[in-house]
């Protein structure tokens, strides 16, 4: 609050001495002809000085939601819920709450002619859809502690400041007169420090929130809360969405509906199993701490509900609903019209990404069909085989062509890591763990072959076997990579590390490793995947 | 209408001449229309090719072809044609003269489309190259139904597929669907359709009309991914026919080099496939030349100096070149790999012995494939670098090149031999008279590329050989071909640098001014429009004179001259109706960002005078001076920029200041419309 007092006090400071200036210069500066020298100047001097002072007193649109609002009388469960939770977190009302298409809930204020401060709370469906009533109810508390702690107050403090300095910074870019070098400077000082304090406030403001979660909903369900959280993220991200976007190549977008399939908790909103959905955690637990996010890193959340994140996870884990939903229990059946209405938002919004997975799936097609005919002609090497094998596991799901594809090109090339990777992922698919681990090992011992991703694979089809000490031997090896101590030194060598830290640094030079023996450079494009 | 055959000069006896022996025989007949004979003759030629797997003479592919049964430069089109719908009446059965008729419209579509990049085919082209194909496989699914083993009508519609696409009619008779007329005039917009029309006509073809053709019986059934490529399904079924066919799979494998949407690495692979499993590795290494010829010039030979390069291009022609090639295949990688050594590696000796080397391999009749390439190049050594000709290898090219008889470039080099008896060939002038008559006679049906006869003309000038070049020059000028009365223009002028005083002549300059205007050269044009304006001193302000010098600047324009632009349109603004000096200028003001430098500075010099002396804009020496300035910010180093600052500020400073206050104080304001943009 300092900080922002303080900047605050600076900026008007600086543009109310700049807007009066001339009369200062005719206070202070006793010569005519030095008066009359810097008349002229002094005028800019006011313009720049009312310029800043605008920038101060500009406010930002107040934030809109994005979802519907929900009618309190249609969700009688959820009002009764969040008049429960408002009353153990001692906090104000909820003057309007919304749904949205996040996996997310949050709070905004905006202030009103009154004075009184609106606290608008944006609920997201697939949340509802996806954690329990108790998950839930851990997640609401979480957002009541921003308004009842004030935090939704100075967040808006500190979000206009950011707003405010933003547009300061863009003033000064191109106008480096002489009477802009204090302010300049002190922006250069300023702005850097204020960033820092204020996403440091930010953080502690959350884990004030996520205690009073804990304290209302208790250690068990808060962390419930996070790793389900996390989990159907990691989900959604990777196997829901990539999902709904290859029907693209068979269905109209009009027959997709999203929204009401995650009511239904459909098979790809969740983890494969409990083994997977661990080592899902265990990747998130190495994540470290960002010093450009507002939130706390994983393991520290995860570590406040009292679970200590170097032990082994629960057996039992969250990675599908076992109770009721919270959007069952508290929306009833006006989930479905809020469903329905998201479906109608998203497919106006996803129409040209639609089009697009179109326009790719019918390109694969055609990739695909070449390949075959070119199979027919053509002497195939390890890639031909590769790259079949991958586009028929979409357009021949249910045929043998993947099958041959593979054994084709591991008869080409035994040791492909690519080409062991789907056939390994074939045996764990019809369930054959123990041939999958051994392939796995197999794999390991290609130096081009990623260590950290088969640790990783390792550590899930070990827990899937039920071998609880090799899966956490091979959970230890892949999170001693990812943090690896070596990394810092490839910084320092020189290599741009172009946002990765140290470790996802480490990681992707060994992966990368075997092709600078034919390359002098390597280009990584983003696209999609097949 | 021409029916003489032209025969070569130099006798054709030899076994090595056979196949051109036998081409003048089946010409011969087919000419004097004794059907039976051109049937005896194939028939003949294809029982030979069926009897031997080995054999290695392509006779009857060679032959069986509209080139093989017309001198297409003594016979036009509409006899071909005749003589063609003739010959397929008096023999209702005949399997080849279907199979010719259908190789001849392809050939045709082919023509309309040209060599030129995809991108640079216009729409009437490939719409008229389409009726086409449709005509040629009417006719080749015909010939189908008349033989057990249509093996070359099969091969053209497999060239047709790759090439430019199998007809929409044929999709549907794979398919089984009903086929309607095609290529009805209301599918197209008129004016495509009349300009495809138009294009046709130019081969006396007709659009097409009902397809009434149907899918024979003997042919196999389609696989599922067949109506995607087609080409495959006819390469199939000619390899059903002809299990081991190197020249059939080496055209196929041309279709999957990158050039042609390949992907990297496709030939290669293809020659290693089931396909090819019955091939030596001599017919391997044919069918693996499409992938390897690209990588060894595409792009160009690499640049004297760029050792990077230059590097790996030595790598990859070595390796080939250790590869057991057929001597054809092996002539054509020497000779690229000469012209390499003689453009990148800078080495004049060891390129020469290269294109000796490759010459070793080139077994009579067979000859380069294409002229701008490894013949240029050795052209260049003989001609400019005036090296000795080692065994006698540039005079074998030519002679040959004088027994074929079928390409222009190559006959005005032999014709340069034989008039002045060079690289020991002893000196028939009755002999270069002949080649050059026949290299004139070809003119209609050259396509041009990099290396024409005038550019051969321009070698034999830049070797030193003067008097040589004008007499060739001369010769071509006097039958009217190849522009070159442009090139004598320019000879007899004396615009090429050190001419002989002795070929310099204004009056014989004039004259071939004349003539290269008379055949609409359009530098020609350009040079005469611009001597009679600024040499003649034409009065243009006499509608006729101006309309007569609009008139050539307007040809030149047509033909590609873009100064043409900048010429006609000061024409306009200077002499033109108000309607047109208004035009003018503000054609000169969206010229302004014309990709050529030269032009654009010419267009704002234009603008800058418009404004200066009133021509289609309000006259306003201010706004001429805005402009100028934007000019010579833009380009400072424009050739007409110092006379151009004259016009407006004047040559000396006290002019320059007295103009500037003068325009600026007194000057009309205009809006800012009139402005230069920023």
């Amino acid at each position: 609050m300092a900080w922002l007092a303080f900047g605050d006090i600076c900026l008007v400071a600086c543009g109310f001495t700049l807007v009066v200036s001339p009369l200062l210069l005719l206070l202070l500066v006793p010569s005519r002809l030095l008066l009359v020298v810097f008349a002229l100047p002094t005028l800019s001097w006011v313009f720049y000085g009312l310029m800043v002072l605008r920038t101060y007193t500009a406010v930002p649109p107040p934030p809109i939601s994005d979802g519907i609002l929900l009618e309190p009388g249609k969700v009688p469960a959820l009002s009764d819920e969040l008049e429960r939770l408002r009353l153990a977190c001692q906090a104000p009302t909820f003057t309007a709450v919304y749904v949205n298409a996040e996996l997310n809930a949050s709070i905004y204020q905006v202030g009103s002619r009154t004075g009184q401060r609106k606290h608008v709370l944006v609920l997201g469906l697939p949340l509802l859809a996806l954690l329990t009533g108790k998950q839930a109810a851990a997640v609401i508390a979480h957002e009541y502690a921003h308004i009842s702690r004030l935090h939704g107050h100075f967040a808006r403090w500190a979000y206009m400041a950011r707003q405010r300095w933003a547009a300061l910074g863009k003033l000064h870019e191109r106008n480096h007169r002489l009477i802009t070098a204090p302010l300049r400077l002190f922006l250069s000082w300023y702005v850097p420090r204020l960033m820092r304090e204020t996403l440091e406030f930010s953080r502690r403001c959350e884990m004030v929130a996520d205690a009073q979660a804990i304290a209302v909903c208790g250690n068990d369900i808060a962390f419930q809360a996070e790793v389900a959280l996390a989990l159907r993220e990691n989900a959604m991200t990777n196997r829901f969405w990539p999902g709904i976007f290859v029907q693209a190549g068979k269905n109209d977008i009009a027959q997709v509906q999203p929204f009401a399939q995650l009511l239904t908790e459909p098979v790809n909103s969740c983890s494969r199993d409990g083994a997977q959905a661990s080592v899902w955690l265990h990747e998130r637990l190495c994540q470290k701490p960002d010093i450009h996010s507002t939130h706390p890193v994983f393991a520290e959340r995860i570590a406040a509900t009292g679970f200590n994140p170097a032990e082994p996870l629960p057996d039992h884990l969250p990675w599908r609903l076992e109770e009721t939903s919270a959007a069952a229990e508290w929306l009833g059946k006006h989930a479905e019209f809020v469903a329905a209405q998201l479906d109608a938002d998203w497919r106006k919004n996803a129409a040209q990404g639609w089009r697009k997975a179109k326009e790719w799936h019918a390109h694969q097609e055609q990739e695909f069909l070449k390949l075959l005919q070119r199979r027919e002609q053509q002497v195939f090497d390890e890639q031909d085989w590769l790259q079949l094998a991958k586009l028929a596991e979409k357009f021949d799901p249910a045929g043998t062509v993947r099958a041959q594809a593979i054994a084709e090109g591991l008869r080409h090339s035994p040791e492909n890591v690519a080409l062991l990777q789907l056939k390994v992922g074939d045996l764990e698919q019809v369930g054959d763990i123990h041939r999958a681990i051994s392939l796995w090992y197999r794999i390991g011992q290609n130096p081009s072959s990623s260590e950290y991703l088969i640790h990783r694979r390792l550590c899930e089809l070990h827990l899937r076997a039920g071998d609880k000490a090799a899966a956490e031997r091979h959970r230890q090896a892949a999170d001693r990579l990812w943090t690896c101590e070596d990394a810092e030194r490839l910084i320092c060598e020189g290599l741009h590390p172009h946002g990765l830290d140290a470790s996802e640094l480490t990681l992707l030079q060994n992966t990368l490793k075997p092709l600078f023996q034919h390359a002098r450079a390597i280009w990584l494009l983003p696209g999609y995947a097949v | 209408m021409q029916t003489t055959l032209s025969s070569p000069p130099l006798p054709l006896d030899g076994p090595q001449w056979e196949r051109f022996r036998q081409r003048e025989e089946l010409r011969k007949a087919m000419l004097a229309r004794r059907f039976d004979e051109v049937e005896r003759i194939l028939a003949a030629l294809e029982a030979a090719w069926w009897q031997s797997a080995e054999l290695a003479d392509d006779r009857y592919a060679y032959l069986a072809t509209d080139a093989g049964v017309f001198d297409f430069a003594s016979v036009n089109a509409a006899l071909r044609l005749e003589l063609l719908h003739e010959w397929s009446r008096a023999y209702p059965a005949s399997y080849h003269a279907r199979q010719i008729i259908g190789h001849y419209y392809f050939r045709r579509a082919c023509d309309i489309r040209t060599a030129a990049w995809a991108s640079d085919v216009a729409s009437d082209q490939w719409l008229a190259a389409n009726m086409a194909c449709v005509t040629a496989a009417e006719h080749l699914l015909e010939a189908m139904a008349l033989s057990e083993r249509p093996a070359l009508a099969a091969e053209t519609m497999m060239q047709m597929s790759q090439y430019l696409g199998q007809p929409k009619f044929v999709d549907a008779l794979f398919r089984g669907l009903p086929i309607q007329k095609t290529m009805r005039p209301d599918e197209f917009e008129p004016d495509l359709y009349d300009a495809a029309c138009a294009q046709l006509a130019r081969y006396g073809i007709k659009p097409p009309g009902f397809v009434t053709a149907t899918f024979p019986a003997s042919l196999p059934p389609l696989q599922q991914r067949d109506a995607k490529n087609p080409g495959y399904y006819w390469l199939r079924y000619c390899l059903s026919l002809k299990p081991r066919w190197p020249d059939i799979l080496a055209a196929y494998a041309q279709y999957l080099s990158p050039r042609w949407g390949g992907d990297e690495g496709e030939v290669y692979k293809f020659a290693n496939g089931p396909l090819c499993s019955a091939l030596n590795e001599q017919e391997r290494n044919s069918v693996r030349w499409p992938g390897v010829q690209d990588a060894l010039t595409i792009p160009d030979y690499p640049e004297p100096g760029d050792t990077r390069e230059i590097a790996d291009r030595q790598k990859i022609f070595t390796s080939w070149l250790a590869r057991d090639l057929p001597d054809r295949l092996r002539f054509i990688s020497l000779g690229k790999y000469a012209n390499f050594t003689h453009y990148s590696l800078k080495n004049d000796e060891l390129a020469h012995q290269r294109h000796v080397e490759s010459i070793r391999y080139c077994k009579a009749p067979g000859t380069y494939p294409a002229i701008d390439g490894p013949f240029r190049d050795f052209a260049n050594l003989m001609l400019i670098k005036h090296l000795e000709d080692h065994e006698g290898a540039f005079a074998n090219v030519l002679q040959t090149a004088a027994r074929r008889f079928d390409e222009p470039t190559m006959l005005t080099v032999a014709a340069f031999a034989w008039q002045f008896g060079m690289w020991g060939i002893k000196a028939d002038p009755a002999i270069a008279t002949r080649l050059i008559d026949r290299a004139a006679q070809l003119e209609p049906l050259y396509e041009p590329d990099g290396f024409t006869p005038m550019h051969a003309c321009r070698m034999i000038w830049d070797g030193g050989f003067q008097k040589e070049s004008a007499y060739l020059t001369r010769a071509f000028a006097e039958r009217r071909v190849y522009s070159a009365a442009a090139s004598m223009y320019d000879i007899t002028r004396g615009y090429r640098p050190d001419t002989d005083p002795q070929l310099v002549d204004s009056d014989e300059a004039g004259q071939w001014l004349e003539r290269a205007v008379e055949e609409g050269e359009p530098v020609a044009l350009y040079n005469y429009a611009w001597r009679l304006e600024n040499v003649h001193n034409l009065d243009l302000s006499v509608r006729a004179n101006f309309e007569r010098v609009h008139g050539y600047y307007r040809g030149a324009m047509e033909g590609g001259m873009d100064m043409s632009l900048i010429r006609l349109a000061s024409v306009e603004r200077r002499h033109g109706t108000e309607e047109e000096k208004q035009q003018a200028v503000a054609y000169m003001k969206s010229l302004i960002a014309h990709h050529d430098d030269h032009i654009a500075g010419e267009a704002y010099g234009e603008v800058v005078l418009a404004y200066k002396y009133g021509d289609g804009v309000p006259k306003s020496e201010f706004i001429a001076m805005q402009w100028f300035d934007r000019y010579k910010e833009l380009f400072p180093d424009h050739s007409s920029l110092d006379w151009m600052e004259r016009q407006v500020y004047g040559s000396t400073g006290w002019q320059m200041a007295g103009r500037a206050l003068r325009a600026f104080i007194l000057g009309k304001k205009l809006s800012s419309e009139h402005l230069p943009p920023k």
